[in-house]
């Protein structure tokens, strides 16, 4: 290493920079805990007392709970199916038969923004009945996220042995079998990678959920959030009690789980 | 065997690609063609040819977002990258405390952006939010500002949380390219006597190339995807002085069409499209 101390100044701009990715996040969880007349008038000061009626509110009043239970349902099943089907077609690809041109035609739609395709995709799920259900919007997520998907995980299974594969089916396991109980297990780290990139991305999405849910009931928890900023009057209190139930699971979620999250969304992207 | 294979592989590929094709690959191709079209999405399509395309460069809203666009790209170019690069060889020097930082640095990357735009509405808010408070502070209390609703400040407003929010990823790939620079390059130059400034401009700036234009194209490709973070924020006003390129062809076209409310015809929004097709 070339020296170990770094200069006064260098040490106060990465703690300066580090607060200014701090403090937006907590000046939001301190505001949840006032009255929105607290907010107002102290909005630097801590909460007089702890009070939890903003978010008892939110979850109720403003369907924040159902919100979220919608996100998470729609999440996990759309994470679950990508995750599935790319594994199967990047094993088939990824095999001693290469088929070059599936490869890349499955792979091109990384460089698809979903903005690109809102239209024709909302007729197509509309012509299908599928507004306004679940269905129609983990159709959606599960076929955004599958070109990333093979992409990373063809490449992880390319780096598994063939005799692997060559001794499970001389054992007499069937093709299913040893891809269900022997390849997949061992592709965990890759299907983890993927996982955390595309459940962080379904999760925060908001214009396909906008578009393709507009019943109350179904909507997510990135429509919730929208919806609690009324165009003339906003209750702050449960506006920030809102933010915070939205972002506190990521922060729980990132502080278990940071090593893998910071890998698997960087890898993605360089490789992607 | 041989034909079991086959069948077996064709099973495989099945549920990706026919979800894959009829949801993306079908959509691209729609959109490219709708271009060529008027048609408000229920009626009948009249082929129109290039008119929409003329249409949309003589109208000034557009080439306002383009220019905003264009500005995102360059702040990003300026700030973030610089930025990233310089804390990443910062944080080269430390060990332990880099991790802890990193960590720190990288954490709004995973929060949705229609959480974050939303964080600084209430932030930059003229009556609640802090950053008067901290300007005032600071500067006085004629520092206080209307961020979001004075045109001159919008737009800046708008671009800095965009360029806030993804600085700790860049820094973490310029951190993982510093790591991969051989150790032995530092040491001889050091023990020639170079400063760590030397070190910066000659070793470390030539040996990252390849790392700086794997960032310049995420960052490039990820500005012009901005678009759930201006929408929570400002949604692209007042007007379009704050809206980019992929936000005003949702947000100002989009959304009144999809309620079958103002059965508006499309074809400008056809076009936005095929500004949206950018790779990444």
């Amino acid at each position: 290493m070339v020296e170990k101390r770094i200069n006064p100044m260098g040490y106060i701009f990465l703690t300066l920079l580090a607060v200014t990715m701090v403090y937006p996040f907590l000046w939001v969880i301190l505001s949840s805990l006032k009255s929105t007349d607290e907010i107002y008038t102290s909005a630097f000061s801590l909460p007089a007392q702890l009070r939890f009626y903003n978010y008892s509110s939110a979850w109720r009043e403003a369907s924040i709970g159902i919100y979220f239970g919608n996100s998470a349902v729609i999440t996990l099943t759309a994470l679950a199916a990508t995750l599935l089907f790319s594994a199967m077609g990047a094993y088939v690809l990824a095999g001693r038969r290469k088929i070059k041109f599936l490869m890349i035609y499955l792979t091109v739609g990384i460089m698809v923004p979903l903005q690109a395709i809102v239209i024709p995709a909302f007729l197509i799920i509309r012509d299908t009945g599928l507004i306004n259900t679940r269905t129609g919007l983990i159709l959606i997520y599960t076929a955004s996220g599958i070109s990333f998907g093979v992409f990373v995980l063809s490449g992880f299974f390319k780096t598994i042995p063939g005799e692997i594969e060559e001794a499970a089916i001389i054992d007499g396991s069937g093709y299913m079998r040893t891809f269900f109980t022997v390849i997949l297990p061992m592709a965990k780290p890759g299907l983890a990678s993927v996982g955390i990139l595309l459940f962080l991305q379904y999760w925060n999405e908001y214009l396909f959920a906008s578009i393709i849910m507009a019943k109350q009931e179904l909507k997510t928890l990135t429509q919730g959030i929208m919806a609690l900023r009324g165009p003339y009057t906003t209750d702050y209190g449960m506006l920030t009690a809102g933010l915070a139930m939205a972002i506190i699971p990521l922060i729980l979620f990132y502080t278990v789980m940071q090593k893998q999250v910071v890998e698997g969304i960087t890898a993605g992207a360089v490789k992607g | 065997m041989k034909k079991y294979e086959v069948t077996i592989s064709a099973l495989f590929l099945s549920p990706s690609l026919i979800l894959y094709t009829s949801l993306i690959i079908i959509p691209i191709a729609l959109s490219v063609g709708y271009g060529f079209f008027s048609w408000n999405a229920v009626g009948i399509r009249v082929f129109t040819g290039i008119r929409n395309f003329r249409e949309l460069t003589g109208d000034s809203d557009y080439w306002v977002t383009f220019k905003n666009t264009g500005l995102l790209i360059g702040a990003s170019l300026v700030f973030q990258l610089p930025i990233a690069l310089l804390v990443s060889y910062l944080l080269h020097g430390l060990r332990e405390r880099a991790e802890i930082l990193k960590t720190i640095y990288f954490f709004p990357v995973i929060i949705s952006p229609i959480a974050i735009g939303t964080m600084f509405s209430l932030l930059y808010n003229g009556e609640l939010g802090p950053l008067n408070g901290i300007a005032e502070f600071l500067f006085g209390p004629e520092a206080r500002r209307n961020w979001v609703s004075d045109p001159k400040l919008v737009l800046g407003a708008v671009i800095a949380p965009d360029i806030w929010r993804f600085i700790g990823y860049y820094i973490v790939i310029f951190y993982a390219g510093l790591q991969s620079i051989p150790r032995s390059l530092y040491e001889s130059a050091v023990m020639d006597g170079a400063s760590r400034t030397v070190i910066f401009f000659r070793i470390v700036i030539p040996l990252l190339s390849n790392v700086t234009r794997i960032c310049f194209i995420l960052s490039v490709t990820g500005c012009l995807k901005s678009f759930a973070l201006p929408l929570a924020l400002t949604d692209g006003g007042p007007g379009v002085r704050s809206s980019y390129l992929s936000l005003s062809t949702c947000s100002k076209q989009l959304f009144p069409i999809i309620g079958w409310v103002t059965q508006v015809p499309l074809p400008r929004l056809f076009c936005f499209m095929h500004w949206g097709l950018q790779p990444y």
